[in-house]
């Protein structure tokens, strides 16, 4: 086995991406994939929370990283769906308890053991940002269809590629059919061609994903609604599958339907 | 005036390059021991390419200068010199010789005449500042700012912040395929977009060109048989 490590990032923050890393996470595990994730938000954690797995943690990253445990004893494993594997992050220290190298060390004496190593950034561009990155293969940017959260976005995809990283693939979360189509609200391709970047996800405004939240039970664990759909379409594309986006743009199909008979 | 003469700087892959200016070798020597001596052990190790400003050395000075060099643990590797005669005594002593540097080359051409070309898109938080023409192959996004001290072309979509003639030339003018910066500047005049409509139902986007008319930024269509020389003859700079 010979792991990818995925982060998530953004930039912005509040725009989706610990829930982002859970729902993908679960998701992939769900998909027979030996997963670990890991929540560089130090001083900030919050996947454990999503990911319902809170009340488990005994050891964090700061405490793998200074020594005081193997990963082995940090590494919190999920009961509900098999091969998912939690490194909480630390809740009394701040981003500077860890540096970029040790993160790349850290990934790489994970990466034998699974398949996936999703790594979950915190919000900004300073220390933590760079801690999350450093390791990373793949760059999963999440942001929503609002201004700051795209310009932001641009911000990250300028520094990532400063640093030589590969082309972050696009997510945007929390897309809203009806006010697109009232056009109060910039559509999906408006994001893609501002950012040009390639979208990877488009994931729809919905009502469960904040109950999933609070209950610590995303809904890619057994879900079927429309957000749970996306996030399974984004861990089969991430495995290699071509799987068509849902239409989320919010245009009138049959008027579609009939411009193309006549056009 | 004495401690301009030299010149040392980092040249990512290649270590330090180190220009000296005109002056007696011997004090210009003088100068640049002083200089290492204040920068401690800062340039350990590295190595050197020294430009001598087009000086033809005798062996026994271009052996001074890498003694010096060695003592504060710097390795002189190569000479930037165009004489054939400085060539081979550079070569006796197991140097490089290399031409003029690409960049002295553009030093020699006049700012309006030279050109950096950039590649886009550029994002938000890079900035390109240059003394000449830039030219972006892309968009410009939001965020984004080129500063340069002649004109700005942009094949693409200017967002960003755009600045020319920064050097004060008010002749200078900004085009792009789509013209629509956060804030424009022309030599010392500043240009802010209008406020945007609440909704825009169909934009339409033309390529367009801005310039100085009098003492204020004007943003005009690109039409396809405009001449920039005959414009510039018309508002008479």
């Amino acid at each position: 086995m010979e792991a990818k490590v995925i982060t998530v990032t953004s930039g912005k923050g509040g725009v989706g991406k610990t829930t982002t890393t859970a729902h993908i996470a679960v998701a992939l595990a769900r998909h027979q994939k030996k997963v670990a994730v890991i929540d560089a938000d130090i001083g900030l954690r919050n996947l454990d929370v999503v990911l319902g797995l809170e009340n488990r943690i005994v050891y964090d990253l700061v405490d793998v990283i200074e020594g005081r445990c193997r990963i082995e004893q940090a590494l919190v494993k999920d009961k509900r769906v098999e091969r998912l594997y939690l490194l909480p992050a630390a809740q009394t220290r701040d981003k500077s308890a860890v540096n970029p190298a040790q993160m790349v060390a850290l990934c790489q004496y994970m990466r034998p053991h699974y398949d996936f190593v999703i790594v979950d950034s915190p919000a900004g561009i300073e220390q933590g940002y760079r801690n999350a990155v450093a390791p990373a293969d793949e760059i999963l940017l999440v942001t929503t269809p609002d201004v700051s959260a795209v310009r932001d976005a641009d911000r990250v995809i300028g520094l990532l590629e400063s640093e030589g990283k590969n082309t972050p693939q696009l997510i945007v979360n929390r897309i809203q059919p009806h006010m697109i189509a009232v056009g109060n609200m910039l559509n999906v391709n408006d994001i893609v061609s501002a950012l040009a970047i390639p979208l990877i996800g488009v994931i729809p405004e919905d009502d469960n994903i904040l109950v999933a939240s609070n209950r610590g039970a995303p809904t890619t664990l057994n879900g079927r609604s429309p957000a749970a759909t996306a996030y399974h379409n984004i861990a089969g594309r991430l495995l290699g599958e071509e799987i068509d986006f849902i239409d989320l743009t919010g245009s009138n199909k049959l008027l579609k339907r009939v411009f193309r008979i006549f056009g | 005036m004495l401690p301009t003469s030299i010149n040392i700087k980092g040249q990512g892959m290649h270590g330090l390059i180190i220009t000296i200016g005109p002056g007696r070798w011997e004090e210009v020597l003088a100068q640049l021991a002083d200089r290492l001596g204040a920068h401690g052990k800062f340039f350990r190790e590295a190595s050197v390419t020294v430009d001598i400003n087009g000086r033809v050395l005798s062996q026994g000075q271009l052996t001074m200068l890498r003694d010096l060099l060695n003592r504060y643990d710097i390795v002189l590797k190569k000479i930037i010199a165009e004489a054939e005669e400085m060539r081979s005594i550079a070569r006796l002593l197991g140097l490089q010789v290399a031409p003029l540097q690409q960049e002295q080359q553009q030093r020699s051409i006049p700012p309006t005449e030279r050109m950096h070309l950039q590649w886009g898109p550029l994002r938000s938080g890079q900035q390109i500042q240059y003394d000449g023409n830039v030219v972006v192959l892309g968009n410009v996004h939001p965020g984004a700012e080129i500063i340069a001290s002649q004109n700005i072309i942009v094949w693409g979509r200017l967002e960003g912040i755009a600045r020319a003639g920064s050097n004060g030339d008010m002749s200078s003018f900004v085009c792009a395929l789509a013209l629509q910066p956060l804030q424009l500047r022309i030599g010392a005049l500043l240009a802010l977009p209008f406020d945007k409509p609440d909704r825009v139902e169909k934009e339409v986007i033309s390529p367009a060109i801005a310039f100085v008319q009098g003492r204020q930024i004007i943003i005009e269509p690109w039409q396809l048989h405009y001449l920039i020389e005959e414009h510039k003859q018309q508002i008479g700079t």
